[in-house]
């Protein structure tokens, strides 16, 4: 019978990741770029038309 | 998700991810951006796009890579890092064209049985938010963490 032996090390150095970067800054409606606002927008008026999902 | 995916950059709560898209065409930055709408409804937005010179995302442009699905999978996986994070809220997400909406509408239909696994993901049809079906033609699409809500 063989035998297959993992590589747990080796596996976990392959699979991607996320790294916390601290110079990446979050973004909020004030600060966004113009095309994510009018996107926020519509999907304020959608919220307004018809709420959130129950 | 099973597709393969890039290793991700990430802001300290998740909301600001970047990562390379590799292919034929070279090495390009992509970025997510997770906002919050702001009017205290727990929907946050999220775009995705090439970084352009500006430093901008710029979520018009095809980058022609071959690696779509790795990109998909990618930008899917920051929905799972982010309910981590934000488990009670909802991503809102719509393309900057009907074809993107219908691109986004593909890449959900693809995934459906894994996605719902773990999420519900509704379409906004009709001025109204239904769970989401296959071939329907939603402007726009919510996603929430299962068993949040009542789900």
């Amino acid at each position: 019978m063989k035998v297959v032996k993992l590589d747990l090390v080796a596996a976990r150095k392959k699979a991607p990741r996320t790294r916390i970067n601290k110079d990446l800054k979050d973004t909020t409606y004030e600060t966004a770029p113009q095309l994510i606002k009018d996107k926020i927008d519509k999907g304020r008026k959608m919220i307004a038309i018809a709420g959130l999902p129950k | 998700m099973r597709h393969d995916r890039y290793s991700v950059e990430a802001s300290a709560s998740l909301l600001e991810l970047e990562f390379y898209s590799e292919g034929p065409k070279g090495r390009v930055k992509k970025r997510v951006k997770i906002v919050p709408f702001g009017n205290g409804s727990g929907a946050y937005n999220l775009a995705f796009g090439n970084v352009a010179a500006n430093g901008e995302i710029d979520d018009l442009r095809v980058t022609n890579n071959n690696d779509s699905q790795k990109v998909l999978a990618t930008v899917a996986h920051t929905a799972y890092d982010f309910f981590e994070k934000h488990p009670d809220c909802f991503i809102y997400a719509a393309g900057s064209t009907k074809a993107r909406t219908r691109l986004y509408r593909m890449g959900i239909t693809n995934n459906l049985a894994e996605i719902t696994i773990d999420f519900v993901v509704y379409g906004f049809y009709d001025d109204v938010w239904e769970v989401f079906e296959r071939g329907k033609d939603y402007e726009a699409f919510l996603i929430k963490k299962s068993g949040i809500f009542g789900a």
